[in-house]
């Protein structure tokens, strides 16, 4: 099994304990659920480790990320950013990739950046909302 | 994948030389204005206020935009830069020709020293408009940006050319009207042309991106574009020409209405935003779109009375100090606020943002001394204006005292995002 094990240095405190937003991102997968469930897990933590530097909010609260694919042998993202040609948007894909290969070396992870469809402020989760002052 | 952000961002030093330059540049400004702030009364044209106002529009402000659009045109416009090399060849040219020139003026050597000086100035400048040309030949997706770029260009190049002819003209008059007419023209493009149109067009990129501000209309920006165009052209094609007051005053007019059209198209964006605290980088643009709005009035005011009268002298010195430090100069420091982090975090922390814990960029601003700042910015420009329109000089004096204080807190804010 492909199990990384975050340690709490890499993790964003502030989010660590907020609950995904699971609905939100299409999870699809082939291996048993069980196991495919704890990868998934894993996944998004890694993914809620990951801020975007400008607000200081991670790619999952900002509702950054369309799809999650976790499969035996792939890791698949497709994510957007708030605003398109966002002058960080380079960074945080980098990030995400990078991210993805240190934490699950045996996968082969892919990132898609993509403008459409366009993000929307509904997207945030409430704590994101909660933290930009947004009702 | 698209990843221009980072793979053709122009190397770091050669970018950060500009800025560091110009933060530098602020503090002498501020603190030569607050030194001198007996001399800054009567007319405009006069050495050290020449020279005050080249270190001001040259040295900071140039500079910055220099620095801003090498770093900000590849990510805005999707293209990478033309010539990195030619951009640090630019640099020294251009700084040689700045000393040279501000010097030049402040002692008042006119002749050959301000010739050269002067040429330096207007090669490097040729260097930067070659080079962002040649980056903009490129560009596949023009937007609304693109466009007040490019106008700011064009401005740019009539800008330096006015000015090299001027200071030629200072040590050998060949121009056969008053050089008055000229300098008019120089400083309206340099400063409505070249310096607002660039600093309109990034503000309108970033301040969305900031705020995060969605779903606003970009009508009153297009409307703003060609009030501003229109109202700049003509008013060279009157000054040069020298024709009827009236028309003159509606060129005049519809650069104002443009400007004010601006202003709405921002708090059409702020209203929007999601982003409901205001951090002092977005402190710094209201205030400077406030002064903005002041500065129009005047302007306008400055149009409809004779140019000889003594309330012309005073209130053109009131102007041209709430446009360079109220408006553009306030402006532009909130925009680095925003702009040094990311290009530190760029260069600094990007490569490990993800497998390590980096800093936000929130959190490599000094906020108390950026807020420190910005209250000393706003009170020194609104008593130094005060100062200048009732012709107080020790007013004038306070207020000149604040700014300086205000640069120097500013450059420290600069220096502390550095060393983070």
């Amino acid at each position: 099994m492909n199990i990384f094990k975050l340690s709490e240095g890499d993790m964003n405190p502030e989010f660590a304990a907020k609950p995904v937003n699971q609905d939100d991102l299409n999870l699809t997968g082939s291996i048993e659920e069980d196991q495919l469930s704890q990868e998934r897990g894993l996944v998004l933590e890694t993914l809620r480790s990951i801020l975007d530097p400008e607000l200081g909010i991670n790619v999952i609260d900002l509702g950054l990320v369309y799809e999650l694919r976790v499969e035996p042998n792939e890791i698949y993202v497709k994510m957007t950013m708030t605003t398109p040609g966002c002058p960080m948007h380079g960074s945080i894909i980098e990030a995400v990739e990078r991210a993805l290969k240190m934490f699950f070396p045996l996968k082969t992870s892919s990132v898609d950046l993509v403008w459409e469809p366009q993000w929307t402020p509904e997207r945030l989760s409430p704590g994101a909302k909660e933290q930009l002052g947004f009702r | 994948m698209d990843l221009l952000g980072t793979k053709m961002a122009p190397p770091f030093r050669m970018v950060s030389k500009y800025f560091v330059t110009a933060t530098f540049a602020y503090a002498v400004l501020c603190i030569c204005l607050a030194l001198s702030w007996n001399d800054i009364h009567g007319h405009f044209f006069q050495p050290h206020l020449l020279s005050l106002t080249h270190i001001g529009t040259l040295a900071w402000i140039t500079m910055v935009i220099f620095g801003a659009m090498f770093q900000l045109v590849p990510v805005v416009l999707e293209v990478p830069l033309w010539s990195a090399r030619l951009g640090q060849w630019q640099f020294w040219i251009y700084l040689t020709g700045v000393i040279g020139l501000t010097s030049g003026m402040w002692m008042f050597q006119v002749g050959l020293y301000l010739d050269i000086s002067a040429a330096l100035v207007a090669i490097g400048g040729y260097l930067f408009l070659w080079n962002m040309l040649r980056t903009m030949l490129t560009v596949e997706k023009w937007d609304l940006t693109g466009y007040f770029l490019l106008a700011g260009l064009l401005y740019f190049f009539i800008t330096i050319t006015l000015g090299l002819t001027l200071a030629v003209n200072f040590g050998h008059p060949f121009i056969s009207r008053s050089h008055i007419d000229f300098l008019k023209i120089h400083a309206h493009f340099g400063l409505v042309g070249w310096v607002s149109m660039i600093i309109m067009g990034v503000a309108m990129k970033l301040l969305p991106m900031f705020a995060i501000s969605h779903t606003y209309s970009l009508r009153p920006m297009w409307f703003a574009f060609w009030c501003v165009n229109l109202g700049l052209l003509g008013t060279m094609v009157e000054e040069t020409l020298g024709g009827p007051n009236l028309l003159l005053m509606i060129y005049a007019g519809a650069i104002g209405v443009g400007l004010l059209s601006y202003v709405i198209q921002i708090i059409l964006v702020l209203r929007v935003r999601l982003r409901k605290a205001l951090d002092v980088a977005m402190k710094h643009a209201i205030v400077s779109f406030t002064f903005l709005s002041v500065a129009v009035v005047l302007g306008y005011t400055l149009v409809s009375i004779p140019s000889e009268s003594p309330l012309y002298s005073q209130l053109s010195l009131t102007y041209g100090f709430i446009v360079l430090f109220g408006f553009i100069s306030s402006l532009i420091i909130g925009e680095l606020y925003k702009i040094m982090p990311f290009l530190i975090w760029l260069n600094k922390y990007s490569p490990r943002a993800g497998i390590a814990v980096v800093p936000t960029m929130k959190e490599m601003v000094n906020e108390r001394l950026a807020k420190a700042e910005f209250l000393l910015t706003t009170a020194g420009v609104v008593i130094g204006a005060i100062g200048l329109t009732t012709e107080r000089q020790i007013v004038f004096g306070v207020g000149a005292a604040l700014l300086a204080t205000a640069s120097v807190l500013f450059g420290f804010t600069i220096l502390g995002i550095y060393r983070r």
